[in-house]
């Protein structure tokens, strides 16, 4: 029997600037979870930071693009799953699929897209942890999110 | 200065995001064996009349030896002719772009973690099957996938678009890989109603 699936949770958009935004107390009801990010920020990484791990504990590999060249690709490590890579004073957006967030035999998987009019990425990143995920802080990784920033947590249900 | 935000809504059925109940959840495999392949059969008939479109959400791994990536594929309606695919994927600290025409299959190219990628390291892909079950135009899928292993080879992400010529209603899908699915393994099958 089809039951209702894509549950929003929680969002808010900010009236002041924030160095980040958490969702906490996040139920295992769902299987995957699906944030949508609408940042701009200092020249900087846009990263989801799960259960408090803010060590670099979550590889990526990208694929990205900005029309002043070829179509680039390259791995590396940060402290928090990547979203995005904002650019200073131009509004983006990224959508980042955190599958299989509550099971507890695999790492966390996950796939982003993000860009704004002059940029494009495709990112699949890791949390190299198999405990289930009860929280997601979205950070940027150097500044603030601005004014007008808007978060929003949506689950998929099993 | 951070944002505390809790969970704090849940819109069960007919609220929030799913108000209309759009977006359901049809069926899932989650594999607790070793398995060759993962198939859903009896799509048009079971869900034609409701769903316009549908999404399959993976995570995958092979037991495919001493590889660090899978080849995915898979068919329509045990059909095995007149498939065409298109890659764009990083991988290795370069982007490949890549094609295929006549072909028995439609693939994901070397994205499906196989027995050499590290360990707990699933892939994922979210795969779209646009009005599935049309009979007035052929079927078009398009795929966003990847995984992120421990070195540059064990890291791909991937862009993928798949053709079908064949103007016949989606009714049965099976995937298959060059290993066999392992447990932990999991496709879910959802659907998308029209307004």
């Amino acid at each position: 029997m089809p039951t209702a699936t894509y549950i929003a949770l929680a969002n808010t958009t900010l009236t002041s600037a924030a160095s980040s935004v958490t969702f906490s107390s996040i139920p295992a009801t769902y299987r995957d979870l699906v944030l949508v990010v609408t940042y701009n920020s200092v020249n900087e990484f846009i990263l989801a930071e799960f259960n408090a791990d803010s060590g670099n504990n979550y590889p990526f590999v990208e694929m990205w693009a900005n029309g002043t060249g070829p179509a680039n690709s390259g791995t590396g490590t940060v402290s928090g799953a990547y979203i995005g890579y904002s650019a200073q004073n131009v509004q983006q957006q990224g959508i980042i699929h955190i599958m299989d967030y509550s099971a507890t035999d695999k790492h966390k998987t996950c796939l982003a897209r993000s860009g704004a009019g002059f940029s494009l990425a495709a990112v699949a990143s890791r949390w190299t942890n198999t405990n289930a995920i009860t929280s997601v802080k979205v950070k940027a990784q150097l500044g603030n999110f601005a004014i007008g920033n808007t978060f929003a947590l949506y689950g998929i249900v099993s | 200065m951070p944002i505390p935000l809790g969970v704090l809504a849940v819109a069960g059925a007919g609220g929030g995001a799913a108000a209309s109940n759009a977006y359901e959840q049809l069926e899932s495999v989650i594999l607790t064996g070793t398995q060759a392949t993962i198939s859903f059969s009896n799509l048009n008939s079971t869900y034609g009349s409701t769903y316009q479109h549908l999404q399959f959400r993976m995570l995958l791994r092979t037991n495919r030896a001493g590889q660090n990536q899978d080849t995915g594929i898979f068919t329509f309606n045990s059909n095995t002719s007149g498939y065409a695919n298109h890659f764009l994927y990083g991988y290795n600290g370069a982007v490949t772009s890549a094609a295929s025409v006549s072909q028995a299959r439609i693939e994901f190219a070397i994205s499906i973690s196989g027995a050499g990628q590290t360990a707990n390291a699933f892939s994922a892909h979210i795969m779209d099957v646009l009005d599935a079950f049309e009979t007035t135009k052929n079927t078009t899928v398009r795929t966003f996938g990847g995984v992120m292993g421990t070195t540059s080879t064990q890291g791909i992400t991937e862009l993928q678009s798949g053709f079908w010529n064949n103007t016949a209603a989606i009714d049965s899908i099976t995937f298959d890989a060059i290993g066999d699915f392992i447990a932990g393994s999991r496709v879910s099958l959802y659907g998308l109603r029209s307004a």
